[in-house]
């Protein structure tokens, strides 16, 4: 793979983890997505998926022994589908690692405390504090610019119960978004046009415009959005006609809810695509499946 | 009823150890690709460990020859549990379920598309003796 911007969907399950026979193709794991960028790993939400991307990274480390071994993880929030998977992370483990952590506090603890609690002893046999890996806390403020090499990160604040963040990662003109735990339907209708002139809304649209690559929650269906409003999730057809309005060129449907199994998925995925194959600007659309890199 | 009319009509259970049943057999999982090109038999090909590496030369293992197929175009390969799709930075791309993809676990059903030639995954299960 010659491209230098790859990104890969290792979890794509909201929730709970959901193995099994009918999950194995989108896949059981929760959310976690790296994109690699000219040999450096970021990494976007450390859901259970975060343990074969694990794996992967420790494989290439033992082959490119010089390499430098760092690696960037920014976290929407810490919900446990989100953050589950680093007590399984072998590079945290590994002394030769340096782990950059990002992501907000929340109105009741830093960063830095939840992931500890999550590694006390009443949850978990090895404390956070024992990893052998090299690891640094960034609380970020919505203003924050990350720029890492040529690659930069930028923020947008979402709206789901407990706050979550979407980041933007931008390099050599490509744009791609992590935006997951958002319960678009609060700003926008289904048909994506504004509701009662949502700043957040505003800030939003603008932040995914353009966009090559959107992977988005979208994991209700408006049946199942009608009962489970508040819940922080949206709507598949709020998020792509939005996404359309948006002229993104990609969307990736992402935290597919536990009980979708793949032939449902299968199902919904067909009647959308069906719904946008003729609409132009073209944008090309697909629930996000475990073990999937696109080159952007 | 004689020995030959109780022999014929028989339905009991035939005592059989289950250890005895299953010694020396095992399953295991065998892929194929079914390779539709226009104009031209369909070919299956069953995987292996080795790397099957699809293109318009001859030196491929599946020759797909038409202009819109990259020279090694993409391969297919065993990694761990699981075979995977993996583009080689062809010019015109390959699709998996309509996706333009660099590289793609391969999950029963999947159709591969390169070009116009269209390639199913499949897989099955054989019992070894």
């Amino acid at each position: 793979m010659a491209a230098e911007l790859l990104v890969t969907f290792w979890g794509t399950r909201g929730s709970i983890a959901t193995p099994g026979r009918s999950t194995e193709k989108y896949g059981g794991n929760t959310s976690s997505v790296s994109i690699k960028s000219h040999g450096k790993y970021f990494i976007f939400d450390a859901g259970t998926g975060i343990r074969p991307l694990g794996v992967e990274i420790m494989g290439e480390a033992a082959i490119q022994k010089d390499k430098q071994k760092e690696l960037f993880l920014f976290l929407s929030h810490t919900h446990w589908d989100h953050i589950q998977g680093l007590p399984f992370f072998q590079p945290a483990y590994d002394p030769s690692f340096r782990l950059n952590i990002y992501g907000t506090s929340n109105k009741d603890a830093m960063l830095e405390n939840i992931l500890v609690g999550q590694m006390d002893s009443s949850y978990f046999p090895v404390k956070l504090s024992a990893l052998g890996s090299e690891m640094e806390f960034n609380d970020l403020q919505l203003s924050d610019t990350i720029e890492i090499a040529d690659n930069k990160i930028t923020l947008q604040e979402l709206d789901h119960p407990g706050g979550s963040l979407s980041y933007k990662f931008e390099r050599d003109g490509k744009k791609i978004v992590y935006a997951t735990d958002h319960e678009l339907d609060f700003h926008f209708t289904q048909d994506g046009e504004l509701k009662n002139d949502s700043e957040l809304g505003k800030q939003y649209q603008a932040y995914i415009q353009d966009a090559d690559l959107l992977i988005a929650d979208g994991q209700y269906t408006s049946e199942e959005y009608e009962v489970k409003k508040g819940w922080g999730h949206t709507a598949v057809p709020t998020l792509l006609n939005l996404a359309q309005k948006s002229r993104v060129k990609q969307v990736a449907v992402y935290h597919h809810d536990p009980m979708h199994t793949d032939s449902f998925i299968d199902q919904l995925s067909a009647s959308y695509l069906k719904k946008f194959q003729d609409t132009e600007p073209r944008m090309d659309i697909f629930w996000a499946r475990e073990g999937l890199t696109l080159a952007i | 009823m004689d020995e030959e009319q109780q022999s014929q009509s028989d339905s009991r259970t035939i005592a059989m150890s289950r250890t005895e049943v299953l010694t020396g057999m095992s399953r295991r999982r065998v892929s194929y690709l079914e390779v539709n090109s226009p104009e031209r038999p369909r070919l299956n090909f069953k995987l292996t460990d080795g790397k099957v590496v699809m293109g318009r030369t001859t030196d491929n293992q599946i020759t797909l020859p038409f202009t819109n197929v990259s020279r090694h175009h993409a391969c297919v390969y065993i990694n761990g549990e699981d075979y995977y799709v993996e583009d080689n930075g062809s010019t015109n791309g390959t699709y998996v379920n309509g996706v333009k993809i660099a590289k793609c676990i391969l999950r029963p059903n999947d159709l591969i598309q390169i070009g116009a030639t269209k390639i199913y995954y499949s897989e099955r299960e054989e019992l070894c003796l």
